[in-house]
């Protein structure tokens, strides 16, 4: 059975048509394929193989590499919470022990109802503005308890 | 080009790397990602080594270490292989590997055979300083034929190039990066092509390992010889690893020409022929066990009694001399000789290395020695006694010999051709038993020397029944 | 007050769009760099004195040069936006804020080296970024500024904008190069050079978003005006990240060589509660960090050399005086382990034990020969990895142990207790 609808296979050959080598292409199919999909699996990547004629193992290598590129189904909400220095010097060990009591979940880990991933992650390049996290790739800033509370208050509300 | 190595004055070949310029005059320089016929990777460390470049009227050393696998020659470059600081880094990449390496030896195949065992031992890496946990990873199922202890592996890519570039199977992925970093076949594609097995040979540690050898000896038991593998017409350089006259493995024996590295599953598999069928180990009359001389007598007495009506098949297993042999027998009487011939398989192609459709070593060898008129068992009409060679691996003697009169056979195998028309069952030997050579499909004659010594002598029934058909005394 | 290059319009609030950025005479200096010769614009880039600002400091023009002219090849140019550092976010403010300075940057750039398609490479966690650059790209195009036939001249250029995703070791120039071309991030070993053969083994530029933002005012105010900012050989402004301890962390654009204490005290209004700096990192983690006492110097790339650290990217972190150098060391160090793309031995299993080592450290299980043996670890992955990432990873660990042994020892003999910050 086929996972990638006829309109996923013209965006992939589109994405490829950009590059002199459509396996350039590769990191803006998996990202296309990720924000439909919530994931990759190995189901796709093996039909992606078929579209794009390149072998399995060369994408799945590359697939694997990359962090942001999940391997497992995510929540709807995705908070990634930036641990590195310039945050955890502003308290960002606080944000994440503050998000997994309200979540009721720890790093890693997601709500039962599939809303929400919790993930601690490496620097977000957005230390002045410390403590920082992106929730589906939007930063949220200069984080605090009350800040927190509103930002997941808004998310509930317009869910 | 002159390069020079620890102050050793060397001639270097143009466009050869440091370290293939080094094995080539003996210089050791410990590797573990370079393998020969595969791209440089340049990722393990371990061949680093300080370089210094003519420049105008002096040598300017470089501030880094470099590569030697991956740095060409230049005239007039100096290396230095030998210095403290060369001894301490080997020492401490090592000890990088071995961090996370288990320290299975004990019931590692790979054990007395293992490149970073040795780099180990001989670069003197027996203490740890490493008191953290080790990264634990699974042992897996990838072939028919391998397994893989991902736990082992030492990230050199290897068998990754292998896949891409020489079997061009692209069985191999890495899961995850860093030091977490895990080789792994894709969605349970596993590697069951026929070279997976070189993978066994090229892995540096103990990560791949061989299913037919799995815990059958220790590599520091087996003894070595140079063979030619019997399993087709492509003749690849081989050894024959056994001990206490068993084989235990083939391994592939470098022949630029002809396999390069590598050889196929097919043949590296061949030795088990010694083993898989029930061997004839006696020469019986009927079913009455007798030596060589009353074996000879009789074989001869039917020849000279009945020449005309007696057909000799001979086998594309058979080594060049014991055709030679024949010939002299069959030219001698006039005696029809024909060829129980192998059907071909399928000629089996991969980017850097084929399989040949013919599946015999020797096929070019009746051709030469017998002329191309030689023709397949067609037509055993007229004949009344046949003497049958039949070598073949496997059982493939045909309702059709049951008309003849009587059958001599000679085969190593005791469960072929029980027809009762089989008057005189002769023990024959596999190559792997004997001195002989092989005749290529590239015209290429080659000769291999046995691993397994047996009591078989049917080369000497031969030239007895020979002497005794010709009344000479000296065969040569 | 010295001019600034990059943030002069910082409070203009709709500089990122093209009417904006236009009505401070933008894309001004590629009408007039699509009238120069090809040679002369490298010339004037070389004259600048402008050094890469990705953290090499490498001299721009010279880079440039090495492009070979008759590689019968495409040459391509990748605009390095892969900002992970950590304690940068110079190029994040130029992205969100003046995308269109960094397009036409790399327009000229690509006009002067006959480049027809370039490539930012902008880390995937910039996914807001990544569509401002897109949409200022349509502009500029709506506009003729790149595409086909380039105002009119007989001039192609077009500009893809790739996101990463998620490693840090592809903003190394051959890491981005395989990760653009849709492979994991594992640096190639050198030679050849990029700038030979590079992005499709064609001869390929690589330079930094702030380098590349540098371009159109060197193009409309010349290359001495430009190198009169800054120091000798050290030409331009730099964009300066503060983080940390600060009252007021945030992006500054002052000339090279201003003092550091100043940049903190007078721009990022010292450290917060009025307590005491211990130590700055200052330039990005990879950076050797300074002692209080050794923060009076100019940030130019010469002076912190000869201070035995590097302006690297701009990056300046903060520690107070409450801020445990082991604690901060190991969140370093997770951070390189995480990092490491585990093609090469010893940055594979180096980092992974240097952060083992400093976790038991900083949760108390530390062992007095631990800090040699750290040490120990350091030489043998520095200068012996496929690229840079490996001295990045351990300098950090040097230079913190060597300044701050005092420290680690007493959190190794348990007399100080580690606070969670």
């Amino acid at each position: 059975m086929s996972i990638l609808r006829d309109e996923d296979k013209d965006r992939i050959q589109g994405f490829c048509s950009i590059f002199p080598e459509k396996r350039s292409a590769l990191l803006m199919i998996l990202h296309y394929l990720q924000d439909n999909y919530s994931y990759v699996s190995d189901e796709i990547i093996l039909e992606l193989s078929e579209v794009l004629n390149i072998p399995a193992t060369e994408m799945h290598n590359t697939f694997q590499f990359y962090t942001m590129l999940k391997k497992k189904k995510q929540g709807k909400y995705v908070i990634e919470v930036c641990a590195t220095l310039s945050c955890s010097l502003m308290g960002s060990d606080h944000i994440i022990d503050y998000l997994e009591n309200r979540l009721g979940i720890k790093s890693g880990e997601t709500t039962q109802d599939g809303k929400f991933t919790l993930l601690k992650v490496e620097c977000l390049g957005n230390c002045g503005k410390a403590p920082v996290m992106q929730i589906n790739g939007k930063f949220y800033e200069e984080l605090n308890e009350n800040k927190i509370d509103k930002i997941l208050k808004e998310i509930e509300d317009n869910d | 080009m002159r390069v020079v190595i620890d102050g050793k004055v060397l001639e270097a070949r143009k466009g050869e790397t440091v370290l293939q310029l080094a094995l080539r005059n003996n210089i050791q320089i410990p590797y573990l990602c370079y393998y020969p016929e595969l791209t440089v990777s340049g990722s393990c460390r371990t061949c680093l080594v300080e370089i210094g470049l003519q420049k105008k009227d002096k040598i300017e050393m470089m501030p880094k270490l470099q590569i030697a696998c991956g740095t060409e020659v230049a005239d007039g470059m100096i290396v230095i292989t030998n210095s403290d600081t060369i001894k301490k880094t080997r020492k401490a990449m090592i000890e990088f590997l071995l961090l996370n390496h288990p320290l299975d030896c004990p019931i590692c195949d790979q054990a007395g055979e293992c490149k970073l065992q040795d780099y180990a031992y001989t670069f003197e890496q027996n203490k740890s300083r490493f008191s953290e946990d080790k990264i634990i990873r699974g042992k897996k199922d990838v072939g028919e034929r391998i397994l893989l202890y991902s736990n082992r592996c030492v990230m050199c890519t290897r068998c990754i190039r292998f896949e891409k570039y020489i079997s061009g199977n692209y069985g191999l992925t890495i899961l995850k990066r860093g030091v977490y970093s895990e080789l792994d076949i894709f969605f349970n594609r596993r590697i069951d092509h026929l070279l997976s097995m070189n993978l066994v040979d090229l892995c540096p540690v103990g990560a791949f390992v061989s299913k037919s050898f799995l815990f059958k000896q220790r590599a520091w038991f087996l003894k070595t010889v140079e063979a030619i593998c019997p399993g087709c017409s492509k003749g690849c350089n081989i050894y024959l690893d056994y001990n206490n006259n068993i084989v235990y493995r083939i391994r592939p024996r470098f022949n630029e020409k002809i396999n390069s590295h590598w050889m196929c599953d097919i043949g590296r598999l061949t030795y088990k022929w010694l083993y898989h069928r029930p061997r004839l180990t006696e020469n019986k009359i009927r079913d009455r066990v007798v030596q060589a001389p009353e074996a000879m007598d009789t074989i001869a007495n039917t020849l000279l009694k009945n020449k005309d009506k007696v057909c000799v098949i001979i086998s594309p297993y058979q080594t060049i001399e014991e055709l030679l042999m024949i010939k002299k027998l069959a030219d001698y009487l006039s005696l029809k000789v024909m060829v129980l011939f192998k059907e071909d398989g399928k000629e089996i192609i991969f980017p850097k290395f084929t399989i040949p459709a013919d599946r015999t070593p020797n096929r070019n060898g009746i051709k030469k020695i017998f002329s191309q008129k030689i023709e397949k068992i067609e037509n055993l009409d007229g004949y009344d006694t046949v003497i049958l060679f039949d070598y073949s691996p496997e059982n493939i003697i045909k309702d059709e010999f049951r008309k003849i009169k009587e059958i001599i056979i000679f085969t190593p195998f005791n469960d072929n051709c029980l027809f009762e028309n089989v008057s005189i069952r002769i023990a024959g030997t596999l190559c792997f038993e004997k001195e002989g050579s092989f005749i290529n499909q590239n015209n290429k004659q080659q000769s291999f020397k046995p691993a397994v010594l047996t009591n078989i002598n049917e080369y000497d029934i031969l030239k007895g029944v020979y002497k005794r058909v010709s009344g000479h005394s000296e065969v040569y | 007050m010295t001019e600034k290059i990059i943030m002069k319009y910082e409070d203009k609030k709709d500089l990122y769009t093209l009417s904006g950025y236009e009505s401070t005479g933008g894309y001004d200096a590629l009408k007039k760099a699509i009238d120069m010769k090809k040679d002369e614009i490298v010339e004037e880039v070389k004259r600048s004195t402008l050094r890469g600002r990705g953290g090499a400091g490498f001299a721009t023009g010279l880079k440039w040069s090495f492009v070979p002219k008759d590689s019968g090849r495409p040459v391509y140019l990748c605009c390095n936006a892969d900002e992970s550092e950590p304690g940068t976010f110079k190029d994040k403010w130029i992205i969100w804020n003046n995308p269109h300075l960094l397009i036409e940057g790399i327009l000229i750039s690509s006009y002067a080296l006959s480049v027809k398609h370039a490539f930012i490479y902008i880390r995937g966690e910039f996914r807001e970024g990544s569509e401002i650059l897109n949409k200022a790209i349509e502009e500029a195009q709506n506009k003729n500024y790149l595409g086909k036939n380039i105002l009119g001249r007989n001039i192609d250029i077009e500009i893809t904008v790739y996101r990463g995703a998620g490693a840090y070791v592809c903003g190394e120039e051959t890491g981005l190069l395989e990760s653009l071309e849709g492979k994991r991030g594992w640096p190639r070993i050198r030679p050849p050079f990029p700038a030979t053969k590079g992005l499709y083994q064609s001869p390929t530029i690589i330079n930094n978003v702030e380098t590349l933002a540098n371009i159109p005012y060197i193009i409309l105010n010349g290359a001495v005006r430009f190198a009169s900012i800054g120091t000798p050989n050290n030409g331009g402004t730099k964009l300066f990240c503060v983080s940390g301890r600060v009252n007021r962390p945030g992006v500054y654009e002052l000339p090279l060589g201003t003092n550091l204490r100043e940049i903190i005290e007078n721009y990022a209004a010292g450290v917060k509660d009025g307590k005491k700096i211990k130590a700055v990192i200052p330039g990005g983690s990879s950076t050797p960090v300074l002692k209080f006492d050794e923060i009076d110097i100019p940030m130019d790339f010469d002076s912190l050399i000869k201070a035995g650290s590097a302006l690297g990217s701009g990056g300046i972190i903060v520690l107070d005086e409450d801020t445990s150098m082991v604690r901060s060391l190991y969140n370093l160090s997770r951070f390189y382990a995480h990092e490491s793309c585990g093609q090469c031995t010893p940055c594979r299993e180096g980092t992974i034990w240097i952060m083992k080592i400093l976790r038991r450290i900083y949760k108390g299980d530390g062992k007095p020969e631990d800090l040699d043996l750290l040490l120990d670890i350091c030489s043998n992955i520095k200068f012996k990895t496929v690229c840079p990432f490996g001295d990045a990873a351990v300098i950090p660990v040097e230079s913190f142990i060597t300044k701050f042994r005092t420290e680690f020892e007493e959190a190794i003999k348990k007399t100080i207790i580690i606070p969670r910050q």
